[in-house]
């Protein structure tokens, strides 16, 4: 076996890990949604590429799309990380006499098998003009062909997550177009191109506080645990990339789709999201078991602890949703009985909690009809 | 005073303690025996982390399971796996708290272990995790003390400050080791656990 088939091993290897990691979650995708996710994955990146590529699309359509396929690529990449660059052996990897050549060789391929269809289209675009007119008239698309490449590398090889370049740029520019509605998609790639390499150059020179708070309550210690976890932080960011998508395809795909019928469907796997953390919960009672258990705290106290993280993330959950999807009061009521029925889920079925998520947004469904 | 009256632990089908019966004063004892005999589930049951099959253990008449029992008893054990997201300082602060002790400073001083004190608990060397579970199950100062294997790899130094303290320590001491300053230490009771047939 040479370095290059030993690094397409590690990469499957860690592939089949990280999905064990995340089946709990990605068992529900698989049950439900699979009809949907493959051509969304074939899709999604070809018609964004498209909508982006094209020249006539508005600068604030192409800043949304832009937004949303970095976010895509990152996730996506993110999430195989470890994977592609093989860390979990980086110290044998680093003692093997591969040459330079082998090694990027080695990387470019992984990249490009992890990143897909999503590095795969706008490379494609941009190989495919036609001449050097339609090259400068969409000089935008190369910028961007750029920034995907650049965000992948930056979610493979750099450790803290680019907020300048997925969050608070797309923000900033999107108020720049409403004042300056003259600003050019080229201009503002460009500058975003920029922003990415210098953020790329200097996201992992800012250390975060390695000190840590100080501790003195368990559900600190909770919260600590489900934040650290890079699976689950990772993961979950992915699905939610994914199911944004999934909903913005299927929209695509019925645009006469009635749009407050949309907000009671989309509420369920938002649930399944909220309510799934109640996997990090039993997972921390597995994993930590006898440490618990040295402590003079009685199952009562436990039961109420361990309920507080997930009440938070509920009470958050449903500030966003009344804030930005204007949810009444009687879709924050339904949004709390499916949290809570899957979280019931998970503890009594386990992997096929989502069962007592969709059984109740039957029930639901069935009540308000 | 820690009783064990007729316990029995299985594993599966794997009889790991079987009908044990003593009795452990205010004083030292020292568990030896071959690997696999029992030593590290004897610690666990003591603790109440284990249950037992059957037979009762207890602390001043106290079963180690109840939750009064608790804050009178200190385990160092490698099978307690401490969070790996949590700072050796997080760890004794949340510990402190929990059991109302003093922050160690002492013990972190004589150990020499104030220069790791915000160093994750998996990313410490073996010996400072070894130093951090022992300062855990002292500082807040137990009448019965559990320590699995209190010597493996400490410096020499730590040893020394460890076998001081256990030689100050007043309570009920039960460690297992296979070091021989404990397991022929004249100041310890020996206790042999059979090898399994």
């Amino acid at each position: 076996m040479n370095y290059v088939a030993l690094r397409r091993q590690i990469y499957q290897h860690e592939i089949s890990q990280l999905l064990a990691a995340i089946r709990d979650f990605g068992l529900f995708i698989a049950a439900v949604c699979y009809q949907l996710i493959i051509p969304m994955f074939l899709i999604l990146p070809i018609f964004m590429g498209g909508q982006i590529a094209e020249a006539d699309t508005s600068t604030t359509q192409r800043l949304f799309h832009q937004s949303v396929y970095l976010l895509l690529s990152f996730t996506l990449l993110k999430i195989q990380a470890k994977a592609i660059t093989g860390g979990s052996y980086q110290y044998y990897l680093t003692s093997i006499p591969a040459s330079v050549g082998q090694k990027v060789y080695s990387h470019i391929k992984l990249c490009l098998i992890g990143g897909n269809l999503v590095l795969l289209s706008p490379l494609v675009l941009c190989f495919f003009m036609p001449n050097l007119a339609v090259i400068v008239s969409t000089r935008h698309l190369i910028f961007f062909t750029l920034m995907v490449l650049l965000i992948s590398q930056t979610a493979i090889l750099r450790t803290n997550p680019p907020i300048i370049s997925l969050a608070i740029t797309p923000l900033l520019s999107y108020f720049a177009i409403r004042y300056y509605p003259d600003l050019q998609s080229n201009a503002l790639t460009l500058a975003w191109l920029i922003i990415m390499v210098i953020e790329f150059c200097f996201v992992d020179k800012v250390k975060f506080n390695s000190r840590g708070r100080q501790l003195t309550h368990y559900n600190q210690m909770l919260l600590l645990f489900m934040r650290h976890r890079r699976a689950n932080v990772v993961g979950r960011s992915f699905g939610v990339v994914t199911i944004m998508a999934l909903f913005y395809y299927y929209l695509l795909q019925r645009p006469d789709f009635d749009l407050p019928l949309a907000h009671y469907i989309i509420a369920s796997p938002i649930a399944i999201f909220v309510g799934s953390y109640q996997f990090e919960i039993e997972r921390f009672r597995n994993q930590y078991r006898y440490y618990r258990s040295t402590f003079p705290l009685s199952n009562q106290f436990y039961r109420l602890n361990e309920t507080l993280p997930l009440a938070l993330l509920s009470l958050l959950t449903l500030s966003l949703g009344g804030y930005f999807l204007h949810w009444g009061l009687e879709l924050m009521l339904i949004e709390l009985i499916l949290i809570s029925a899957t979280a019931w889920g998970v503890r009594s079925w386990g992997r096929f909690y989502f069962i007592a998520n969709i059984t109740a947004t039957g029930i639901i469904i069935a009540l308000l009809n | 005073m820690l009783t064990f009256q007729a316990v029995s632990k299985s594993f599966g089908h794997n009889r790991v303690i079987d009908n044990f019966s003593q009795t452990f004063d205010s004083g030292k004892t020292c568990i030896v025996g071959e690997n696999g005999c029992g030593k590290t589930t004897l610690l666990m049951l003591a603790a109440g982390l284990e249950q037992p099959c059957s037979g009762q253990i207890s602390l001043n008449q106290v079963s180690v399971n109840e939750l009064a029992a608790k804050p009178h008893i200190g385990l160092s054990s490698d099978k307690v796996i401490y969070p790996r997201f949590l700072t050796a300082k997080q760890l004794i602060e949340f510990h402190c708290q929990t059991y109302q002790a003093q922050w160690p400073q002492d013990l972190l001083d004589k150990l020499h272990f104030n220069a790791h004190i915000h160093t994750k608990a998996p990313e410490l060397s073996l010996g400072n995790q070894k130093k951090l579970s022992l300062i855990l199950a002292l500082c807040h100062q137990p009448q019965c003390l559990l320590l699995d294997e209190p010597s493996t790899g400490l410096d020499s130094h730590s040893r020394q400050v460890i076998a001081q303290l256990l030689e100050q320590f007043d309570g009920c001491l039960v460690i297992t080791s296979h070091d021989r300053s404990y397991s022929q230490n004249p100041n310890y009771h020996i206790l042999e656990l059979a090898a399994k047939a």
